[in-house]
């Protein structure tokens, strides 16, 4: 019974992430679509003014810097009015498209995040 | 300078413009298809939206270089019978009018990617698109009407 039941639980535990996964993706996407697809295009490569953003965010550096240009902008880029959950949102959608997977980033991330950007220098 | 064959509205359209040209000034004044609105110029109101294989970009920041085989269609390619524009009608929601070419294109796209949105799909889709007379309510009931329309 136990060799059943503990791939059974695996497989309703791990149907209910992809669950919620997928639809975060959708919402990312939607946020996507509506702020960012006009100057980075459908599939994340920009345009010939705007920059491609189809890489993976590396490390926590980047991750708070994609934070602080949405809140904050840069000289060609608007500040994006996003709440929390639509940051997380629409940075995991990037982080899992084009071909790219990476690990869900959790919304505690983007609002500790938001503190310290909300702090720093404006990025050229 | 170079040349451009872009697909409007189902039409070849031939255009003489430096590959930078954001696609709205080629519309305006090139193309004549005057639709489309010139707001704020840099993606942040929604009056010049048009749509790229059907999903909808601001047309002031996207040069023309980048949409050369791709399926553009402006406010003039979405017909007067459109559920959409029947229900703008209806519910009369322009004011002034000035960003419903936007709002209408917005609107389109919305629902063909999602037929039957909730109040909250409508709000995050239309959250690009501003309107300085207020008329927000309204284009949100006659979203919810073209849906209706659509299916029924």
């Amino acid at each position: 019974m136990r060799y059943i039941l503990i791939p059974l639980l695996f497989l309703v535990f791990g149907c209910k992430e992809n669950y919620q996964l997928t639809e975060a993706y959708d919402r990312g996407k939607e946020v996507y679509i509506t702020n960012c697809i006009s100057c980075h295009g459908s599939n994340g490569a920009g345009n010939l003014l705007y920059p491609p953003i189809n890489s993976r965010i590396a490390n926590a550096m980047t991750l708070e810097r994609a934070v602080s240009l949405i809140l904050q902008g840069s000289q060609n880029m608007p500040s994006v009015d996003l709440t929390d959950q639509e940051i997380t949102d629409v940075l995991n959608y990037i982080q899992n498209s084009w071909g790219l997977e990476a690990e869900i980033i959790p919304i505690d991330s983007i609002i500790s995040f938001k503190s310290i950007s909300k702090n720093a220098a404006i990025y050229p | 300078m170079p040349r451009f064959t872009l697909n409007i509205n189902d039409r070849e359209y031939t255009v003489e413009a430096p590959e930078k040209m954001p696609i709205l000034w080629a519309l305006r004044d090139k193309l004549n298809l005057t639709g489309s609105k010139f707001g704020c110029g840099i993606g942040q109101c929604g009056a010049c939206t048009i749509h790229a294989d059907g999903t909808p970009i601001r047309g002031c920041c996207v040069p023309i270089k980048a949409l050369e085989g791709k399926v553009l269609r402006t406010i003039e390619g979405i017909s007067v019978e459109h559920p959409v524009k029947e229900s703008w009608r209806k519910l009369d929601v322009a004011q002034c009018g000035y960003c419903q070419t936007g709002q209408i294109m917005s609107a389109v796209a919305l629902l063909d990617r999602k037929p039957e949105p909730t109040e909250e799909e409508i709000n995050r889709a239309m959250k690009g698109n501003i309107c300085r007379c207020g008329t927000y309510n309204r284009i949100k009931n006659a979203i919810m009407e073209a849906s209706k329309n659509r299916i029924a």
